[in-house]
């Protein structure tokens, strides 16, 4: 084997075992636990409620899939554009069988 | 045995890359780049995915609401004992929640009215919670709050209770009781969970009313029969049942993987345009390389040879580079800016961990998508030139 292809081997195994080991520092670090698992189904087993403690584009909340986010009048009787970027998405007609809210559909 | 690998074409591809070293690596750059950007999303929408479909067996097999003008309004608590003789129901719930919003911070808070401190919920209340008194949480007027709620009341001064505001005006008093851990930050950080009664005070919900009513089915694929039975009985109720949850999450997380990916597509773009630039033709120079290689006796087979282990070192290791720096990214630093995409905008932001998900699918995906469409574009121009004679090349 010549020099630089020795190098190169040797980037190549140094590159290899950086990622591995990441891996396994990820792993060691942020794996979830059996136990943390179930801490969380507890909790959900209590409050019943779906959904991550994370707001939709609707402004106002989490929990929109109890009131589907593509609903009309989801907040109250008039109808605005709640979503920034309603424009580029419609929902699915098949998964949904409440119409979408999407107004400037011709 | 003689080693298949010829290190003689592997020195000679090492040299032809470091001869043109800036070239090549703004390639390196601008590949790693774009493997970390996709990774780096495909991760945090796994995470959070993943965070989801962890807990949704646990939620209620049916839930109803009642809709009345497109609208969700309370219902009545009486229709419990005749959903409770659809044959396969096992039990109906009626569930008291809602938000809260507080003026001061302008978050909304999600209040949850549990049957509080019934034996089934004392246990489990103990290993979600955190709290140096658990004879604190058995008071009436005690509630237990997330993370967020905690942060949010701290910075308004109300260290050890908080004042909810009727709608009559009045104020409810309520002591901090425990805060959730923060293990389940994701899920709890905007819940303040107190005893029915008090939830029904805070919202102004009458006794003969509640939120929702959640039913429990002894079978589980007896799911969509019962929900048409129950249909049938009250039109007017909208019945989500889990899988209509689940699809929902899938329906969300393409959606949002699909707003960035609009963005990205732009980057990719891009990259099959240097990939089609780089296909198209070679230099004046490139061949001429290849035409002196020609006669200086190397086959087709060694020139082609040389192209894929040139292409195979540049792509590899941006490849292993990007998706190195998009775990450490994403699981180390948590994905600062990228993450906001997902969590939105609202103040009770949770400052949670994303789980560590080693997703093998994502990596071959990305890898298909760029290790051989790069090492293609290098190989195929060369194989054009070389099949050509040498002299015809070089002049």
């Amino acid at each position: 084997m010549y020099r630089k292809s020795f190098y190169l081997v040797n980037i190549f195994y140094f590159i290899v075992i950086l990622f591995f080991g990441v891996l396994f520092l990820l792993h060691y670090l942020h794996a979830p636990s059996k136990e943390s698992i179930r801490i969380k189904n507890d909790f959900i087993k209590i409050s019943t409620l779906p959904d991550l403690a994370l707001s939709s584009e609707s402004s106002y909340i989490r929990h929109r899939s109890l009131t589907d986010i593509f609903s009309i009048y989801p907040n109250d009787g008039t109808l605005r554009e709640y979503d920034i970027t309603s424009f580029t998405y419609k929902n699915s007609s098949l998964t949904a069988n409440i119409p979408s809210k999407v107004i400037n559909e011709k | 045995m003689k080693s298949k690998i010829n290190f003689y074409l592997i020195e000679y591809a090492i040299n032809s890359i470091l001869r043109q070293k800036s070239k090549n690596g703004f390639i390196v750059i601008i590949f790693a780049t774009l493997v970390f950007l996709l990774t780096s999303i495909f991760f945090i929408t796994n995470a959070i995915k993943y965070e989801l479909n962890t807990t949704v067996n646990s939620l209620p097999q049916i839930t109803l609401q009642n809709i009345k003008a497109g609208k969700s309004y309370e219902i009545d608590t009486n229709i419990v004992d005749n959903l409770l003789t659809i044959s396969g129901v096992v039990d109906a719930t009626p569930r008291v929640w809602g938000y809260y919003y507080f003026e001061n911070a302008k978050v909304n808070f999600t209040i949850v009215g549990i049957d509080q401190y019934e034996q089934q919920y004392k246990k489990s209340l103990q290993t979600i919670v955190n709290s140096s008194d658990m004879d604190t949480i058995d008071s009436s007027n005690s509630m237990l709050i997330g993370e967020g709620v905690k942060k949010i009341l701290d910075k308004n001064y109300y260290l050890k209770y908080f004042n909810f505001i009727k709608p009559n005006g009045e104020f409810k008093q309520l002591t901090i009781a425990g805060i959730f851990k923060s293990d389940i930050q994701l899920e709890s950080n905007d819940m303040i969970i107190i005893s029915k009664e008090n939830a029904r005070e805070v919202l102004n919900i009458a006794d003969t009313k509640a939120t929702d009513i959640i039913v429990k089915v002894a079978n589980e694929t007896e799911v969509p029969t019962i929900k048409t039975k129950i249909q049938t009985l009250y039109p007017n109720l909208k019945i989500i049942t889990k899988d209509d949850l689940k699809l929902s999450y899938a329906n969300i997380f393409d959606y949002k993987s699909g707003v960035f990916l609009a963005l990205f597509i732009i980057c990719l773009f891009t990259f099959f345009m240097i990939i089609y630039d780089k296909s198209s033709g070679l230099t004046s120079q490139e061949k001429k390389e290849i035409g002196i290689l020609k006669a200086l006796g190397w086959k087709i087979d060694d020139v082609l040879k040389e192209k894929f282990y040139e292409g195979f070192i540049l792509s590899f290791i941006s490849y292993i580079l990007g998706v190195t720096v998009a775990l450490v990214f994403v699981y180390l630093f948590q994905a600062p800016l990228l993450r906001d995409i997902f969590i939105g905008y609202n103040d009770l932001k949770p400052e949670f961990a994303l789980p560590f998900i080693f997703d093998i699918q994502s990596l071959f995906l990305v890898f298909f998508l760029s290790v051989p469409v790069y090492i293609a574009s290098t190989i195929i121009p060369s194989w054009r030139i070389s099949t050509l004679e040498a002299d015809e090349v070089m002049r």
